[in-house]
């Protein structure tokens, strides 16, 4: 991809990579569900430990996840804030 | 132009000139100086290096999700293999590939990155100053040489003349060695060095006796001519029984 007014290459976004952190975001949220979703898991009733994991992972996954895209686009705006005019 | 975050940041055409941009109609130029000497933009790497770390921290819970099963025994000496486990399992894979895909799109968009900005280093040319500078050394030689203007260092060497005793600065390697100084070793065979042959000096009141001699001959000259004269009015006044007038005979 270049821009009109050069020849400068112009490295792409990251579509891709930021997509794989929205589906990670999104199978976190579902991991979380599942117990609940699957009736695994009764209302009400106590928490077994495979409820336990798949709510704890699947919320640090969403977590880890959504952190990661947040940090990418506070970044890129950054710099876009920064540098960007020129 | 506008560039993204995701541009790779790098030298602008337009600010390659030294001149103000076109762009700017009516208004100040925003690049005062040469787009060399201007601050570049750094390599927008820092937001994909957080979904590099992102992902990878995702390839570990994934990990995490694949070991649960066994580390809990989610199965409890059952028979059939509940579905958690299948669900952790399966879901684990899952986030384990996705977390490596992504990671690997990270690293690719930071690798290219840094390649577009090597490359764009790389096509930089030289600096106008520069290629100012050069011009200009080369240039003023040529032109002292075409408007026939002697240089002011040979002007001076040839109203000077060459340095009969130059003071030769010792070598670098010697004066500024880091090692700690070692004495020289005694000479088994100490003699006296032999002494140069010096050069005849040179008559330092040879210009001044050039520069006299015409003025001492003029001076005896001008004696003589009175001298002639004054004998020859002291032989005539002889003549007539009276002295010169204006004057003496000298003793002599």
């Amino acid at each position: 991809m270049r821009d009109g007014g050069g020849s400068r290459p112009r490295a792409g976004a990251p579509i891709a990579a930021l997509a794989g952190l929205v589906l990670l975001v999104l199978l976190g949220g579902w991991l979380a569900a599942a117990p609940f979703a699957l009736g695994e898991q009764r209302p009400g009733a106590a928490w077994d430990a495979a409820t336990c994991t798949d709510v704890a992972t699947g919320g640090a996954l969403a977590a880890v996840a959504l952190a990661g895209l947040l940090a990418y686009l506070a970044a890129a705006l950054s710099w876009l804030a920064r540098y960007g005019r020129r | 132009m506008t560039n993204t975050a995701t541009d790779a940041p790098g030298l602008d055409p337009a600010a390659l000139s030294a001149t103000a941009p076109a762009e700017t109609d009516g208004a100040l130029p925003t690049a005062l100086w040469p787009a060399p000497y201007q601050a570049e933009p750094p390599l927008p790497l820092l937001a994909p290096y957080f979904g590099v770390v992102a992902a990878m921290l995702c390839m570990l819970i994934g990990g995490w999700l694949l070991l649960a099963p066994f580390a809990f025994d989610y199965r409890h000496a059952a028979a059939a293999v509940p579905q958690s486990t299948t669900v952790d399992l399966v879901s684990g894979v899952v986030v384990l590939a996705l977390a490596a895909l992504t990671a690997a799109l990270f690293a690719g968009c930071i690798a290219r990155r840094l390649r577009a900005g090597r490359q764009e280093a790389e096509s930089v040319e030289l600096p106008p100053f520069e290629a100012a500078s050069g011009d200009a050394t080369s240039a003023e030689p040529a032109a002292a040489a075409e408007q026939g203007t002697p240089e002011v260092p040979a002007m001076l060497e040839s109203a000077l003349g060459p340095d009969p005793d130059p003071i030769l600065a010792p070598p670098l390697e010697e004066s500024f060695s880091l090692e700690p100084h070692k004495p020289p070793l005694a000479d088994p065979d100490p003699s006296p060095p032999e002494a140069e042959p010096r050069p005849a000096p040179q008559d330092p009141g040879g210009g001044l006796l050039d520069l006299l001699a015409p003025l001492v001959a003029a001076l005896t000259a001008d004696l003589n001519s009175r001298e002639r004269e004054r004998d020859h009015d002291y032989g005539n006044g002889a003549s007539r029984g009276s002295a010169p007038s204006g004057g003496h005979r000298p003793d002599a």
